[in-house]
């Protein structure tokens, strides 16, 4: 059984089908800046610390329809901050030195991907 | 749970060495022909994400945000599948919602007239200039164009709300996520927050109950399989420790009967009501077992077949025991269910009802797309 498993999504031969070189202009292309990071994660945290103050507010000083919407705002930032925490964990650049600076330098010898 | 370790060869300190990758086995597949539309619906924080990941899974390569593009995208986009997230077409951002008092559950949050028009499109092989909703700042960002793919999944809150919407989906899926669970899960989630409480929990899921009972959850009727994820059975709540409430789960899959495009899976023999317990002398598994039950039943007037896992896996021989026992899950090699969860073995679920049922989901999905397209898709390695 083989795995799938790539760092950039390259797709490689099956036994029987031709060989796919990773060119550097497809390197450079896949070299992108919106990784998640830490910090990312702890502004949504701020937003939804904020939004649970509003929302204890809103319900105290207004209806029913507007405490409900206060309240689904705050579930909509905790959604967001669970799913980014997910991202970076689940990035490997976020997370591996070597990947960092692989995207970084993808030139570097270290950074050599060999295909079979 | 063995897990594979699935990673690459790391580049040792000493000298200069390769890093060599594991050959990939992947289709390539080209988008001509029809596009398949699947519609998933669930409540915020219900697993949607995972269930998207493992479906996207059998089909192949990572699904990514489109490259580029906006960062807090919600599209992922994999070789033969791309995700849309129905947030997307929120027509109310988060300023104009507070300021009317309506919540994103809301219909008249929603542009059910752009929704269609667009999966409309992608349907019929167009590409889609589609709206960005920024789940950070709560507001909507500039469109992105979504080329269409060979499979277009549409998840959110309102996927079979609007009949037209609902007309344009070749397989529809709802996640109906207990009461008692989603407070244990949100409760996981949401605790090691700062400013969170069991309080602020609590209100939070009470407050949105009435709109998620008015609107999101009476699409659970349209749906051709649904998963029920419900406390488990095998052991009384006194007895849980706190740390497995939420996780030993009695899962369900209720499958309508009678669909042209997929036969439901079924244990030892179709429409008969079978109870199996496979610990035993051949399998021993540790506390609190396994137990499966399969029988007819009737979903909101219609028949359905359920299917029905409640307990945990403990080892590999358990899953691969299990499969083996099971018929008509549209895998295409034996142990193909046990790869795919092996494969995923760090998403949550792995180990109960959840990742199986919805790991099933994944190959009826590719079942339903093989009698559309009269294509056959390659099962991944």
């Amino acid at each position: 059984m083989q795995l799938c498993l790539s760092r950039k999504a390259v797709c490689v031969s099956r036994p029987t089908a031709g060989r796919v070189q990773p060119t550097p202009a497809r390197f450079i292309a896949m070299r992108s800046s919106g990784h998640p990071s830490m910090k990312d994660v702890e502004e949504i945290e701020k937003k939804v610390e904020q939004a649970i103050k509003d929302a204890d507010t809103t319900c105290k000083e207004s209806d029913a329809a507007h405490c409900a919407a206060a309240w689904d705002n705050v579930e909509e930032l905790s959604a967001a901050a669970a799913h980014k925490k997910v991202a970076v964990q689940n990035d490997p650049i976020s997370t591996d030195p070597l990947e960092q600076f692989c995207d970084d330098n993808p030139d570097a010898d270290e950074c050599r991907v060999y295909e079979d | 749970m063995q897990t594979l370790n699935a990673n690459r060869v790391r580049a040792t300190p000493a000298g200069l060495q390769a890093r060599s990758r594991a050959r990939v086995c992947r289709v390539q597949a080209a988008k001509d022909g029809k596009t398949v539309v699947i519609g998933l619906a669930a409540d915020s924080g219900c697993g949607k994400s995972t269930f998207m990941r493992r479906m996207t899974s059998i089909f192949g390569g990572s699904a990514k945000p489109p490259a580029g593009g906006n960062p807090d995208s919600n599209t992922l986009i994999s070789d033969m599948t791309t995700v849309i997230c129905l947030d997307d077409y929120h027509c109310l951002d988060r300023k104009g919602r507070a300021e009317k008092g309506v919540t994103a559950l809301a219909p008249e949050a929603q542009n059910f007239d752009l929704m269609y028009e667009q999966v409309k499109a992608m349907k019929e092989g167009k590409a889609a200039d589609k709206p960005i909703y920024n789940h950070v700042t709560g507001a909507l960002d500039a469109p992105e164009k979504i080329e269409s793919p060979n499979i277009l999944v549409i998840e959110g809150l309102h996927p079979f709300y609007d009949e037209r919407v609902r007309d344009l989906l070749d397989f529809k899926v709802y996640l109906d996520i207990s009461d008692e669970i989603k407070f244990a899960w949100k409760i996981q989630r949401d605790m090691a927050e700062r400013g969170h409480s069991l309080d602020s929990i609590k209100k939070s899921i009470e407050a949105r109950k009435p709109d998620f009972d008015a609107y999101i959850d009476p699409q659970k009727k349209h749906a051709d399989m649904i998963i029920q994820v419900l406390p488990t059975q095998l052991v009384l709540p006194t007895q849980l420790v706190p740390d497995d409430e939420g996780k030993i789960l009695r899962v369900r899959l209720i499958q309508k009967e009678g669909k042209k495009l997929f036969d439901p899976v079924y244990l030892f023999d179709e429409g008969s009501t079978i109870s199996w317990i496979p610990c035993g002398r051949k399998l021993t598994c540790s506390f609190p077992g396994i137990k499966f039950y399969y029988g007819p039943d009737t979903w909101y007037g219609e028949d359905v077949s359920v299917l029905e896992m409640d307990g945990q896996f403990d080892k590999l021989e358990e899953l691969i025991y299990v499969e083996s026992h099971l018929s008509n899950t549209s895998a295409k090699f034996y142990g193909e269910i046990t790869q795919q969860m092996l494969k995923n073995s760090s998403f949550p679920g792995s180990n109960n009802g959840t990742g199986l049922l919805q790991t099933i989901i994944g190959l009826k999905v590719r079942e339903v797309y093989e009698r559309i397209t009269e294509k056959e898709v390659v099962p991944v390695s």
